[in-house]
């Protein structure tokens, strides 16, 4: 059954304001084991977001297909559903899109791939073993509705996976990265590989520290993690329900001044460029924190009209979601900021566990996996068992200054490194 | 899909020279009714039906996943497969047969047979019943969630097998403030059976404990970060050794030789006091399968026995390679990932020692009534995981709630600072995310002392 012919029975079948979804997503990968293929796949999957009406009540199925049994459920999961909201659909609208991408084969990078195992092997002798991932994937999202809105828009992107395995006679350490690229010729498979085999050798070097607060100087890498979980704390799903610590802090400075996050799905350069949600609103570039103002909830049209406003457009795969939200990059290269730093911590990678951040507390602690102690400006050594302890408000609102390297390590987040003042560690260092 | 689909599909990929191939169609749906505010808010419905092609050669896997069924569609993914291998056909002629498999998944009151109105009340009940406790509470959120799930393996060792899933699982959040403080607690029941389960818990137990708990925590404390002994309750306690040491038992892990134990079979890498089981036929439980997803009967497992390692978690893929039999662990989300190695439901069996001794051993250390998900990584060992309830000993009594903390070590070292073992065994449920998605599984401990653990903390 069409989207269309399915949108019809629907209507005769006394359900309004009928839109359908269509996700369709294509990708390809290869994973390595040092210098063997490990595994080649293929995903083609398309799949169905419906949203109706029925009996003043808007209601949303994910399906993998579509078919009569499926007005059924709409009518029973509208008539037990208490939240009387009715959506409205869009109207149909003119939308100028980059449409079609191709099935491009990844076949050509296997021999990178090798390149980057001989050069493990050759020139890194504590390396054990490397796993590489890599993949293209290609999206296509179309929505129609039964007012007649047929708008589709596709992306593409390539990423890069290495985990490194080394070890010497007492222990054996690993490290990890992802790069996300718009376009192959800028996946810069070697170079990556490279910082990750020598950040990972560097490792075997790891030595307690001792519990205090430190400077932190945050790469990329976890400056990403902290705008994800930021956004946990302004979706609209929690703020609404009163249980995110945020609520009431609307227009409020509540970071530092130095502090900018943007969104832009509207960048057609961007490796995660969205026109419209998947509800069909269209996107615009917002400022969610300006000068450390919260300026902004994120929203879909339920959880819109459940506070009288209107969606932001962030609807993505049935939930509140953002596309190409970065932090606003400001001037200080790396080399400056562990300069300013002199003293403190590189922190190059956490391990968080699911529930690292509190919602209801704004509460954030976690382990530092990967990271270098620094004094007097020059790394020491590498620093292991540490756990931080803190909050996002204490996070953004130490901030001593922001790097100008913005990076796309998650292909929705751009995010350079975050130099942050007096945090707690935790060490197991009680010696010196 | 018939069974002549099936093996049209196993002759044609198997024409070039692949050692092995499998296929797992999926039909399946999850329905989510949710409460907040004390109403209904909304009713989540998905459906999921697609196929799982892998082909292996050695232990190398090509695997294409779709849910375009057109005959169009399944000739392409044949072609594709087929182009990874340029040899000749190395398995024999297909001829399925159908393999019938004793259930341990028995649903008696099935998801469809319980009236929705019943489910709706129940909702309503539970946040009635929060709510009554303590006028602190300002919010419940409650949800009942049902996983049907019906899926058939056929393989060129010409296998059929048709299996199903029957999960269902009540979740409680309850939010409190006093003063602008705010905190909050989640509990959860998951089982797989149907509707039968409220018959055999008491939800109302559950959801006052849970009052309690958020209450305390807006009394809580931070304590300064350092090393300390550690009591871990029963139940969820266990993520502990899901995390330090169950990952890395996994094939996935110790095949690439990746995973600190590997190589270390018949080695001591515990104390004594640690006999680590994971058993996937225990009936309705549920991390349980009828059977794995590549098609093998799930096992009970001795993991580590009295501080020994005895297995790993074995899959179809590393058998062979690691000269080590099948566990029945091969398992995967859903059609979209090619199954690996993973736990069911994995328990540190009960010891002797009693939750008192424990206590009065302690003279400054916690108490760890419940954990949050924790994460590893499996070739160092390291794990971390957050504290969810917290109690303060001082002087061998419980004294004071604690607030904000992290637990984080090697699995190798918690091992072996395994020091009491209780004798109150229970299992918990919930989810566990690695290579091949996100599979259900149920952990357990009894309660358990720990000489001691690095604790992140506030140190002003």
């Amino acid at each position: 059954m069409t989207s269309k012919e399915f949108i019809k029975l629907c209507i005769e079948s006394g359900i309004k304001n009928v839109q359908i979804t269509i996700n369709s997503s294509y990708e390809t990968s290869i994973k390595m084991i040092n210098s063997e293929i490990d595994k080649k796949q293929i995903t083609d999957i398309t799949t169905y977001i419906i949203k109706a009406n029925y009996m003043n009540n808007t209601v949303t199925i994910n399906s993998e297909y579509l078919n009569e049994d499926l007005i059924n459920i709409i009518k029973e999961m509208a008539t037990y559903t208490d939240n009387k909201i009715e959506e409205e659909i869009i109207k149909p609208f003119n939308l100028k899109t980059k449409d079609t991408f191709t099935k491009e084969s990844i076949d050509d990078l296997e021999s990178i791939l090798k390149e980057v195992n001989d050069i493990r092997t050759k020139e890194y002798k504590h390396n054990k073993s490397i796993t590489q991932e890599v993949s293209y994937n290609i999206s296509r999202k179309q929505i129609v509705n039964s007012n007649g809105l047929d708008i589709s828009s596709s992306n593409s992107k390539y990423s890069y996976v290495i985990s490194s395995a080394s070890e010497d006679k007492e222990k054996s350490v690993t490290d990890f990265t992802v790069t996300i690229k718009k376009d192959k010729k800028d996946l810069n498979i070697i170079e990556e590989a490279k910082e990750v085999l020598r950040n990972n050798e560097l490792h075997l070097n790891e030595k307690t520290i001792k519990t205090k607060k430190y400077k932190l100087l945050l790469t990329p890498n976890i400056t990403s993690e902290l705008i994800k979980y930021l956004i946990m704390l302004i979706d609209s799903s929690n703020t609404n329900k009163d249980i995110s610590y945020l609520k009431n802090k609307l227009n409020q400075k509540i970071f530092s001044d130095k502090l900018t996050i943007i969104e832009d799905p509207t960048d057609i350069n961007s490796v995660s460029y969205r026109p419209f949600d998947d509800e069909g609103t269209k996107t615009s570039k917002k400022e969610i924190v300006k000068n450390g103002v919260l300026k902004t909830f994120l929203y879909n049209n339920k959880n819109a009209k459940e506070v009288n406003t209107k969606s932001t457009g962030n609807f993505y795969n049935g939930t509140i979601q953002y596309r190409n939200i970065y932090i606003k990059p400001q001037n200080s290269s790396i080399e400056e900021l562990i300069e300013k730093m002199q003293n403190g911590i590189i922190v190059n990678d956490i391990l968080l566990s699911s529930s690292a951040l509190n919602v209801t507390t704004g509460v954030y602690n976690g382990q530092i996996f990967s990271g270098f102690l620094v004094e007097n400006g020059k790394i020491k050594h590498a620093v292991k068992n540490a756990i931080f302890t803190t909050d996002l408000n204490e996070l953004f609102n130490n901030i001593i200054d922001i790097g100008n390297n913005l990076e796309y390590l998650n292909y929705n987040i751009g995010a350079p490194a975050l130099l942050i003042d007096k945090i707690d560690i935790t060490g197991d260092n009680n010696e010196n | 899909m018939t069974k002549e689909e099936y093996e049209y599909i196993l002759e044609g990929i198997t024409q070039t020279g692949c050692d092995f191939a499998d296929i797992y169609y999926q039909d399946g749906k999850t329905k989510i009714y949710s409460l907040v505010d004390s109403k209904i808010d909304n009713i989540k419905y998905s459906t999921i039906k697609g196929l799982g092609i892998r082909t292996k050669l050695e232990d190398k896997i090509r695997y294409i996943a779709t849910n375009d069924l057109s005959k169009e569609n399944i000739d392409l993914c044949i072609d594709s497969l087929k182009s990874n291998y340029h040899s000749c056909r190395v398995v024999g002629k297909i001829s399925l047969n159908e393999e019938k498999i004793e259930n341990i998944i028995k649903p008696k009151i099935g998801h469809d047979e319980y009236p929705v109105d019943k489910k709706i009340e129940l909702l309503k009940k539970i946040d009635k019943i929060a709510r009554k406790e303590s006028k602190l509470i300002n919010q419940v959120i409650a949800s009942i969630i049902e996983v049907d799930n019906n899926f058939t393996i056929a393989n060129t060792e010409n296998k059929l097998v048709n299996s199903s899933y029957c999960n269902t699982r009540i979740i409680v959040k309850v939010y409190a403030e006093k003063d602008g403080n705010k905190e909050y607690s989640f509990d959860r029941i998951g089982v797989a059976k149907g509707y039968e389960m409220l018959d055999e818990i008491d939800l109302e137990k559950l959801i006052k404990n849970l009052v309690k708990e958020t209450l305390n925590k807006l009394n809580a404390i931070t304590i300064k970060g350092g090393e300390y002994p550690v009591i871990l309750a029963r139940g969820f306690g266990a993520v502990i050794f899901h995390e330090a040491c169950g990952h890395g038992l996994e094939a996935t892990s110790v095949a690439p030789k990746t995973s600190c134990f590997t190589d270390l079979l018949g080695n001591t890498i515990a104390s004594e006091k640690v006999t680590l089981i994971d058993d996937g036929t225990i009936p309705n439980m549920w991390g349980s399968v009828n059977v794995d997803d590549e098609g093998t009967l799930p096992q009970k497992n001795v993991l580590i026995e009295k501080g020994i390692l005895k297995s790993y978690l074995v899959d179809k893929k590393n058998t062979k390679l690691m000269n080590h039999k099948l566990t029945g662990s091969g398992r995967r989300e859903c059609y979209i990932y090619p199954p690996t190695s993973r736990m069911n439901n994995t328990y540190l069996e009960k010891g002797t020692d009693k939750i008192e001794d424990m206590i009065k051993s302690i003279d400054y250390g916690i108490f760890c009534h419940s954990l949050g998900g924790g994460l590893v990584d499996t070739t160092s060992g390291s794990f971390n995981f957050c504290v969810d309830n917290a109690t303060l000993i001082e002087k061998g009594k419980l004294t004071k709630p604690l607030r904000d903390l992290c637990l984080i070590g090697t699995g190798s070292e918690i091992l072996k600072r395994v020091e009491m073992v209780s004798d109150d065994l229970e299992l918990t449920d919930g989810y566990c995310g690695s290579e091949s998605g996100t599979v259900y599984v149920n952990i357990g401990q009894p309660t358990i002392k720990i000489s001691k653990m690095l604790v992140g903390g506030k140190n002003d």
